[in-house]
């Protein structure tokens, strides 16, 4: 963690000689710039009260980013975030179950060879459907994360990307990708599923809205610690109709090798949501999600309800009630809700 | 004195809806080494697509705070999106790595920051003459 910082620090001191300045200003939901660099995060504040289990109070998560745009070839970027960080849980004293987790999520340089070509070199979110990409509190639709979106597939890919995205091109937006080894300081085994190899993976995405869009993904990983390798297949899209808007991510993963601990060759999972924009600022929104995972015989299944209520563009309330069967994964059944501020 | 029907009805519609008598300059810092911009160019660089100005050096977006009406006025004719949607979809940027417009909240601070940041492009209200700045376009 040192050598990062280390790393980090000096890219941005090197920068900040090529890079014009000016008085630093701040605004909500697009934090503090000055000169070339900005500095924002966002802070999500969960209450968790699962039927069977303790209600708790937890800052899940407090998470700051840093960019900075110098010349075609040095834009880096870094985002370290600290997770579960209980604050109250039932029968306990406030803090004193506290074991929060920094997390370094994203540590990368980007490298424009025009605008449609962009190198991406270092530690990033898988594009596997999107909301891995746009996982951050504030800017998605529930509480509780589908597992469809991280259970299957790294969330990681440390290595390089190649990204095109030509504006008015026939051509989708391409994203490929390749991990030579592991998973620069990855996250603690107890927050993963499972830690990953070798990845190579394509995501192409083709825009049909501002927000809208339809991607396909093709993956192949190694899992670590197994003689198990994985090629995923995924589908994503997201539709706006008036106040309505619809979404979903799928994906397909077939199994080699061998690992004693799974119970199928496959593994694939499901998610819809819909949401209503009942105002400007309160929107009502219905999820389902179906997991087929590998390690049970049983399959998943989730349901939610929830709400949302907007008061700032940065600044978002939910709540939401979740019903779950069958296998128990990551998704419990339970009330959920949430404070969220991108700062 | 009797006034003409067509001009209480044109008075009546500009004070219904003030936002569309204002016509707007999109101004950029006199380093920039373009002359004109379409309103196809100008969403580009708005919806952060295009992020270099043709000449080279980064182009550093601003945009009026949400009330304004100047932004309504902007975002209705250039950019074509409803505000939620651009929120969520700058929100979303953002945190992809690419900063979102610089909000900057009056006429004279938007000028300010177009005159002392190189490669910046703004907006200011169209019935003042801009000085030491680059006129980009008219719009609507």
């Amino acid at each position: 963690m040192q050598l990062s910082n280390m790393w980090v620090v000096g890219i941005f001191l090197a920068a900040s000689v090529v890079s014009p300045s000016w008085a630093g200003e701040y605004h909500l939901g697009q934090g503090y710039t000055v000169g070339n660099v900005n500095i924002a995060g966002y802070v999500n504040l969960v209450v968790e009260a699962p039927t069977s289990g303790k209600t708790e109070l937890m800052a899940d998560d407090l998470s700051l980013f840093v960019s900075g745009r110098f010349t075609p070839y040095l834009n880096p970027f870094v985002e370290v975030e600290i997770s579960n960080a209980s604050i109250w849980r039932e029968g306990g004293s406030p803090f004193s179950d506290s074991k929060p987790i920094p997390v370094l999520e994203r540590l990368y340089n980007d490298s424009y060879f025009n605008s449609d070509l962009m190198l991406r070199i270092g530690k990033m979110l898988t594009p596997v459907g999107e909301w891995n990409t746009i996982h951050a509190a504030p800017l998605v639709w529930t509480v509780t994360r589908p597992m469809t979106t991280k259970r299957g597939y790294p969330e990681y890919t440390s290595g390089v990307m190649l990204n095109y995205a030509a504006e008015n091109s026939r051509l989708p937006e391409i994203q490929l990708y390749w991990q030579p080894d592991g998973e620069i300081i990855p996250k603690p085994k107890s927050r993963t599923t499972r830690e990953y190899l070798h990845v190579t993976g394509v995501h192409l995405n083709r825009p049909t809205g501002l927000n809208d869009k339809v991607g396909v993904s093709l993956q192949h990983a190694d899992v670590n610690h197994t003689d198990e390798s994985q090629t995923l297949l995924g589908f994503n899209a997201r539709k706006t109709l008036g106040k309505f808007q619809f979404e979903t991510e799928a994906f397909y993963t077939h199994l080699d090798g061998q690992n004693p601990a799974r119970v199928r060759d496959n593994e694939w999972a499901v998610y819809v949501l819909g949401g209503y924009a009942i105002n400007d600022k309160l929107s009502v929104m219905a999820r389902y999600e179906h997991f087929a995972d590998r390690g049970t015989t049983k399959r998943s299944r989730n349901a939610l309800l929830g709400l949302s209520w907007r008061p700032d563009p940065a600044i978002v309330w939910k709540a939401e009630y979740i019903k779950q069967e069958g296998a128990r994964l990551d998704v419990s059944s339970g009330i959920f809700a949430s404070f969220s501020v991108l700062f | 004195m009797r006034v003409p029907i067509y001009l209480l009805l044109a008075l009546v519609a500009m004070w219904g809806n003030p936002a569309r008598a204002e016509e707007l300059l999109v101004i950029a810092n006199s380093g920039v080494e373009v002359s004109s911009l379409s309103l196809e160019e100008l969403a580009a660089i708005y919806l952060l697509k295009v992020t270099t100005w043709q000449g080279g050096g980064n182009i550093v977006p601003v945009n009026r705070e949400a009330s304004s009406g100047a932004r309504t006025v902007f975002s209705d004719a250039v950019l074509r999106q409803p505000p939620n949607a651009l929120n969520a979809y700058w929100n979303q940027m953002h945190f992809k790595g690419r900063v979102p417009p610089l909000v900057q909240e009056s006429d004279q601070a938007v000028l300010a920051f177009v005159q002392k940041v190189p490669g910046a492009i703004g907006y200011v209200n169209a019935s003042h003459a801009p000085q030491n700045v680059k006129v980009l376009a008219r719009v609507p």
